[in-house]
């Protein structure tokens, strides 16, 4: 078990930088999950910790130990990879030995960690068959257990669960939340599916174009997000964005639509141009309030999401079932102003969060 | 499809083979013909009558065909292992090393020129090259020619199963613990075995048959098969049975060999090409 601390960490590809000014502390124990969309430098991230690609400027270390010039096999990590990279001439067994082997254990300890590795993700009837006789879920397994074999230091996962089908990625999800619980070792978890990274994470590190947007943990980065980014990556159905101005006497003005602002923001000067963020969740049906007309429903079964237009302007509001609407309904929403995002209009930070009242971010980084 | 495609196509086919297999056809039944049919007009394509007269002389204990066999046997399992073995680390280096430069695709180029230019204009040189080592006619000169022949046809057809080589699981390799020798032994020999198995199929062709420079600077004692064969063409003139039936002897071991390995081959030789 270690932390693992990266910092002023650079990743070029020739002119491309892949990873900008990276300083990331995770401490031990922690299951850390590392969120953005393709190509915004996490899985580079998480190779670099894995030794696979070595960072072109600043400084590793895992635990005490200074690791930035070390190869993968000398660093104590295990990696699930998102291909499984499961080898396809060896058995369950041998793949999950084979680590043990190379770094020359014992057949009888390799067997006993194997066979405990194997018990605790029921792969004890499997460990004779090839990978190609298993089904997805089991090969996913196998690749998990190949990293368990090795007790190592730091868990690395690289979208393990993108090829599960969606019911088994639900249900693995919250098994391997509790495999790793029970572990009580540091993880790093690569993913670009927020509902993943929310339900599974002690903290989650949201990246973009190869920079760092917030450190947090889940509830954090929902109600606090750093910036526009954050707010508009996290959530599901994404928050609703509106172009703003502050108006005189703590208006907001969006086109035709008015809303009380949440707070006097100090500072903020009227006229300034600013985003108005709307979780779906927080948008209320109402007898007093916003005239809104119907657009599109889409039923989830517990709950529908409803696309509104309120004074020119779509709004997506998450529902309960019972509201009886019909596409074209006239109806009334209220939105509370204390749950508003307001975020600066050029540079995309946040001015207010729900979650967030002061503007002084703690433990939190804003991209620069 | 109908009827007239199909017969069109099954004419096309039968053209084809006729035209590959109709000389070695001739061949085999030459090696059949009495010795006096040869040059008398009027003599068909078919022997009048069967002897094996051509190949009971090949076969004479007395003479040296079991030593030209042996010869080309020794000379054509050392140079397929050498030529793929080298052939093989090398693709794999060229494969995995970031050379700067583009300097893999240089080399990777010059390994396919290399297959093309016409081997007489060598020939000469080897040939001194050979006296100053003081190799002429021993198994290694030939060996040698045969294994710098090959190993570019080798590294060309291999560089493009290993830049298609899952990189995930040399990476898992990494992370498991092995350096680029356990990697390549342990994880990416064991998985490219029908790869190298056509490699080392085509390179054995290619040194069992190979005639210019194996007759250059192997002309006695390690003489091999083929080279024996041009011996048939002698001043008194050409021995035309005892030609045919050593041809045929050469042609034998080949085709059966393609004939068992033919599967191997086909999917050695479209690694690359398709994905599966």
């Amino acid at each position: 078990m270690s932390s693992v601390s990266l910092s002023s960490i650079e990743k070029k590809y020739g002119e491309v930088s892949a990873v900008r000014d990276l300083d990331l502390e995770i401490r031990d124990g922690e299951f850390m999950s590392l969120l953005g969309p393709s190509g915004c430098g996490k899985t580079t991230t998480l190779n670099m910790i894995a030794g696979l690609e070595l960072p072109t400027s600043g400084t590793i270390r895992i635990g005490d130990r200074d690791v930035t010039r070390l190869t993968a096999m000398h660093r104590d990590i295990a990696m699930v990879f998102q291909s499984y990279a499961l080898y396809p001439h060896m058995t369950v067994e041998r793949n999950m030995g084979f680590a043990l082997m190379v770094r020359g254990h014992r057949p009888d300890e390799i067997a006993r960690r194997v066979a405990r590795a194997s018990e605790m993700l029921s792969l004890g009837d499997y460990l004779g068959r090839y990978p190609r006789q298993l089904s997805g879920g089991q090969r996913q397994r196998v690749a998990l257990g190949r990293a368990l074999v090795r007790e190592p230091e730091v868990f690395l996962l690289d979208e393990p669960l993108s090829n599960l089908d969606a019911v088994l990625r639900v249900q693995t999800r919250a098994e391997l939340s509790g495999l790793f619980k029970s572990l009580g070792t540091t993880a790093v978890y690569v993913t670009h599916d927020q509902a993943e990274a929310m339900t599974m994470s002690d903290r989650i590190a949201v990246f973009s174009h190869g920079r760092l947007q917030q450190v947090g943990e889940p509830l954090e980065i929902y109600r606090a997000p750093a910036n526009r980014f954050v707010a508009s990556f996290v959530g599901s159905p994404p928050m609703t964005f509106l172009d703003a101005v502050l108006g005189e006497g703590g208006e907001i003005v969006s086109g035709d639509l008015r809303l009380s602002a949440p707070v006097a923001l100090a500072g903020a000067r009227p006229g300034q141009p600013i985003v108005v963020g709307i979780r779906p969740e927080d948008v209320r049906l109402a007898d007093e309030g916003l005239p809104a007309i119907v657009d599109v429903i889409e039923h989830l079964g517990s709950l529908q999401v409803v696309h509104l237009t309120a004074a020119g302007e779509r709004i997506v509001a998450q529902l309960p079932e019972d509201a009886r609407l019909r596409r074209g309904d006239a109806v009334r929403v209220r939105l509370e102003p204390a749950q508003l995002y307001l975020f600066d209009a050029d540079a995309g930070a946040s001015i207010y969060t729900p979650g967030r009242n002061d503007r002084s971010p703690s433990h939190t980084e804003t991209s620069k | 499809m109908n009827l007239a495609v199909r017969l069109g196509r099954a004419t096309l086919i039968a053209i084809a083979l006729v035209v590959a297999l109709a000389p070695f056809v001739v061949l085999f039944l030459n090696s059949l013909r009495p010795a006096d049919e040869f040059l008398s007009a009027g003599s068909g394509l078919v022997p009048s009558h069967i002897t094996f007269e051509h190949y009971a002389e090949i076969f004479d204990p007395r003479g040296d065909t079991f030593r030209y066999l042996l010869n080309s046997l020794i000379i054509t399992t050392t140079s397929t292992i050498i030529a793929v073995l080298l052939g093989a680390m090398a693709a794999y280096a060229l494969a995995r090393l970031k050379l700067p430069f583009r300097l893999s695709i240089v080399i990777g180029v010059m390994f396919l020129v290399i297959r093309f230019y016409p081997k007489i204009t060598v020939a000469l040189p080897y040939f001194l090259l050979m006296r100053q080592f003081n190799l002429l006619d021993t198994h290694l000169a030939v060996i040698i020619a045969h294994v710098s022949l090959t190993v570019p046809f080798v590294v060309w057809m291999l560089l493009a199963f290993f830049e298609d080589f899952p990189r995930e699981l040399e990476q898992a390799a990494i992370v498991d613990g092995c350096g680029p020798i356990r990697r390549f032994m342990l994880i990416v020999v064991p998985l490219m075995t029908p790869a190298l198995a056509a490699a080392a199929v085509l390179t054995a062709f290619m040194s069992w048959n190979e005639f210019l420079m194996a007759s250059t600077v192997a002309p006695n004692f390690a003489k091999t098969l083929p080279v024996r064969i041009s011996g048939f063409i002698t001043d008194k003139g050409i021995l035309w049975g005892s030609m045919s039936a050593m041809s045929s002897v050469i042609v034998i071991p080949v085709a059966l060999f393609a004939l068992f390995t033919q599967r191997y081959l086909a999917r050695g030789l479209t690694v690359g090409a398709v994905k599966g």
